[in-house]
């Protein structure tokens, strides 16, 4: 891909930027409910203290003036103080997101390792035993409201049989000093396997609740894609060069057939964000999904806003992302 | 004459099934075949003659949705019947090579060429990787490819078709193969491509003795190609000889009646009315220009030919005057009016008068539609018809492509090639046209089907007075069916002319070679071609 065609892409992204920022100021704005008033809850104070905290807060003044400061200060780098932590956004929003991203890379590469093995058996055996399973596997996958599935997990494993915890991402006793955030990493550079344990046990449901209905659509593209690619004349014609059965499978189909798994994964990962609050939420993981829900709860604009535009960020350079390896699978392609 | 030692392949009794309409049919029912070592068998027939199920059965091979269930197939000496399908992978590849019809389909899309060449010779062991490259390198120059250095360095979309289709020969030839099965590897070539594609073909598996099997429908090529030549039809053989035998003095009434076609000689008439007039149209798509400065009438009741090589522009000159692509200058007249450039702009009237008729019948209609809605269609939008009226007239048109009314309820899968086309063709007239543009409408049918049409075609341009525009890259064709021809190339007209005018020489240059491509049904006829051809660019 060539330079210019490279800073292209990455200008669309302002207009993209610029009309999620909007819709969702507007958004936040005409949903009911104050945050001063959230605040104040059932304390007495007078009018002239809820005054000054309106007033504090910049609520005081009329909406398209908040935006633009919102816009103006956004552009700089600046998306203002948490209402409720009072202090930047930003660093809030940084405190919570190695949490985050750890659990949607964990439930992405469970997602990718079980699905696209499971796609190409079902392919392969098309109509076999294995084949039917993974398919009605797939469609409860899809079907399974998350939040239901991960309880189900939760009272399974953490309840009835007690071998993993019900919440958050490790114990006391293995709290260790950060270094890149991601507890898998730290506690092995720590050299506490014991700890690195302790934070799978604490991870593994959330992100196989999480990884679940992801799994289930990358392993209907894999195998459908699969099953095309496998009645194309190349493959066949594979055949009668006296090929071997796998290197026919793995190096003339599979790369074809990832195509659309590729570009798939990337859309379904952003929708990993989306899960990510509900997930959260049923498991008590101190990530940014669950500090977007209890925000949204006491109407702390700044921090959703913030959390929302980076959202919409995240998802559009997924998309970017898959482009750049749909060239590298697919020669025809030019970005 | 010669030993049986020298058999490298026999088949006997083979038997073939193919899975269709939820159950098993026999597809091939018991066919010997004796090919020699070094020696080029030519196997001819109709589509559905089962050529291609035989060719790959001499591998071991039986296509997906078929079996193998009698006879043997001894390839130097290992049953391909009853070998494992480890033994029959270590022959296929390395001692019996396939070069496919669409090498576009058969090349990997993801994998360089050069990779895809080397592979089965370093799988089966005959290539080192590391003088591979050269061996690939020697075989694209053998093969007449540009630049045979970085030439397997390219992605299979980003080389020609005749290029292609020399690439998969080349790879074939990778192991040195003691038989190569070519089966039908011109068909989708033009005719300019074509010869320089035989020859190298030719060249190589005489340079290489290398036995084949070349399956084609197209007698001239064959005879070009082959020692000796077997005749299939629905399955069984009909009979084989050698070529020049075959040619001169075929035994049965059936190979008579395929050496029998083409035989269609229309003389070509003039017209001084003129029905459609194209004035200097130049279109391009997107900035990448197509048509330059293209004119040519149409003569009421007549046909104009319109011929060249893929890619020449005459699609996209059909795209213009129906106005699916209007003209960045000049335009097309219409019984002396000018028609707007396009579709929003033309009347209902204007688009009525002027009907097209599709290479790919199967794609042209819609599959969940009976023969009674794709015909009543056109009958009920332009005459307001219903109810009896429409019926009727839709028996009318069956009657006039030679089907009966048994045709109305029959969805376009239940219908035989050639009946799609028909079924095409009378939906067209059901619209009750001046000009019916046919494009390239018999080049996906058998000869004999073909044949058919054209005949059909011709038969109602006597009756009807409907003028023809048609498109084809087949001499053959326009030899049987035109008055005039307009000869296109890289997007402009080289040459225009009656019919006899055209193809009697002189030509212009482009005319020669395309007249001069055209294979005859005689030996020899490829030598001759490429020593003039030779001469001509020297």
């Amino acid at each position: 891909m060539s330079l210019a065609r490279l800073i292209e892409r990455l200008l669309q992204l302002i207009p993209v930027l610029l009309g999620v920022s909007v819709i969702v100021f507007v958004m936040i704005t005409l949903t009911p409910g104050d945050p001063v008033e959230i605040m104040i809850g059932d304390q007495n104070i007078t009018a002239e203290q809820e005054a000054a905290m309106r007033e504090d807060l910049g609520l005081d003044r009329p909406v398209h003036e908040r935006f633009f400061l919102f816009l103006g200060n956004a552009v700089q780098g600046d998306f203002g103080e948490s209402f409720y932590h009072r202090r930047p956004v930003i660093d809030v929003i940084a405190e919570r997101l190695p949490a985050t991203i750890e659990l949607s890379l964990v439930a992405l590469i469970i997602a990718l390792v079980t699905a696209i093995p499971l796609g190409v058996v079902a392919a392969i055996k098309k109509n076999s035993m294995t084949d039917r399973l993974a398919t009605v596997g797939s469609l409860l996958g899809v079907s399974l409201p998350g939040f239901w599935f991960g309880i189900l997990l939760l009272m399974l494993f953490a309840v009835q049989l007690q071998i993993l915890p019900v919440s958050g991402r490790i114990g006391f006793s293995s709290e260790i000093e950060p270094i890149t955030h991601f507890l898998l990493i730290d506690t092995l550079l720590r050299g506490r396997p014991d700890a690195f344990l302790d934070a799978l046990s604490h991870i593994i449901l959330p992100a196989i609740t999480l990884g679940l209905p992801m799994t289930a659509i990358l392993m209907r593209v894999t195998r459908t894609s699969m099953l095309e690619v496998m009645r194309q004349d190349y493959v066949t014609f594979a055949e009668a060069k006296g090929l071997r059965r796998n290197r026919i499978l793995f190096r003339h189909a599979l790369k074809n057939a990832l195509i659309p798994t590729v570009s798939v994964a990337a859309i379904e990962t952003g929708s990993l964000l989306g899960g990510n609050m509900i997930v959260e939420t049923v498991f008590g993981w101190p990530g940014l999904g669950r500090l977007v829900v209890e925000s949204i709860f006491v109407r702390n604009y700044p921090l959703v806003q913030a959390a929302v535009l980076f959202y919409a960020l995240t998802y559009v350079m997924l998309n970017f992302l898959a482009d750049i390896l749909y060239t590298v699978l697919n020669p025809r392609v030019k970005l | 004459m010669s030993s049986e030692a020298d058999i490298l392949l026999r088949m006997r009794d083979v038997r073939i099934d193919g899975f269709a309409d939820e159950q098993w049919h026999e597809i091939i029912k018991g066919v010997d075949l004796t090919l020699r070592k070094g020696e080029v068998l030519g196997l001819i027939g109709e589509s559905g003659a089962g050529k291609s199920t035989l060719g790959l059965a001499a591998m071991g091979f039986a296509r997906p949705g078929c079996r193998l269930t009698g006879g043997e197939i001894l390839f130097d000496g290992v049953d391909l019947m009853r070998a494992s399908e480890r033994q029959k992978q270590r022959l296929r590849g390395a001692r019996i090579a396939y070069v496919a019809q669409s090498a576009a389909a058969a090349f990997n899309p993801a994998h360089r060429l050069l990779d895809q060449t080397v592979e089965s010779g370093i799988r089966h062991g005959v290539l080192r990787p590391d003088n591979a490259r050269e061996t690939a390198v020697e075989l694209y120059r053998a093969m007449d490819l540009p630049d045979p250095e970085h030439f397997g360095d390219r992605f299979p979309h980003q080389v020609s078709g005749g290029q292609l289709q020399r690439a998969m020969t080349a790879m074939a030839m990778a192991c040195r193969p003691d038989l190569i099965v070519f089966d039908e590897p011109t068909t989708a070539l033009d005719v300019t491509t074509q010869v320089n594609v035989l020859a190298a073909m030719r060249g190589a598996v005489k340079r290489f003795d290398t036995a084949a099997i070349y399956i084609t429908h197209d007698l001239a090529v064959v005879a070009q190609m082959a020692d000796r030549i077997k005749v299939l039809r629905h399955g069984e053989e009909i009979e084989e000889a050698d070529t020049e035998t075959m040619l001169r003095a075929p035994k049965q009434p059936y190979t008579r009646s395929l050496w029998a076609v083409r035989s269609i000689r229309k003389p070509g008439e003039g017209s001084a009315d003129k029905v459609l007039e194209v004035r200097g149209v130049t279109a391009a798509y997107g900035t990448r220009p197509v048509l330059e400065d293209v004119s040519f009438d149409v003569p009421r009741g007549r046909t104009v030919a319109v011929v060249g090589e893929s890619g020449s522009g005459k699609s996209t000159a059909a795209r213009v005057i129906t106005g699916l692509l209007p003209p960045t200058d000049g335009g097309v007249r219409f019984n002396g009016q000018d028609l707007a450039p396009d579709l929003a702009g033309r009347s209902k009237e204007d688009l009525r008068r002027i009907q097209m008729i599709y290479q790919m019948a199967d794609t042209a209609m819609n599959p969940r539609q009976t023969v009674r809605e794709i015909i009543g269609r056109p009958v009920q939008f332009y005459f307001a018809k219903t109810g009896a009226e429409v019926d009727a007239r839709v028996s009318e048109l069956l009657q006039m492509i030679e089907l009966d009314d048994s045709f109305l309820d029959r969805l376009p899968g239940e219908l035989s090639g050639g009946q799609k086309q028909r079924i095409c063709i009378a939906r067209a007239l059901a619209a009750d046209p001046e000009v019916i543009i046919c494009d390239e409408v018999t080049s996906a049918l058998d000869q004999i089907v073909q044949d058919g049409i054209l005949k059909l075609l011709m038969r109602l341009q006597k009756d009807l007075g409907v003028s023809y525009i048609f498109i084809t890259h087949d001499i053959a064709t326009v030899r049987a069916i035109s008055d005039e021809i307009v000869v296109m190339y890289q997007g402009r007209v080289v040459e225009k002319g009656m019919k006899e005018d055209i193809l009697s020489p002189p030509h212009a240059d482009y005319t020669a070679l395309l007249l001069s491509s055209v294979p005859e049904m005689e030996v020899g006829w490829l030598d001759r071609t490429l020593a003039a051809q030779g001469d001509g660019a020297a």
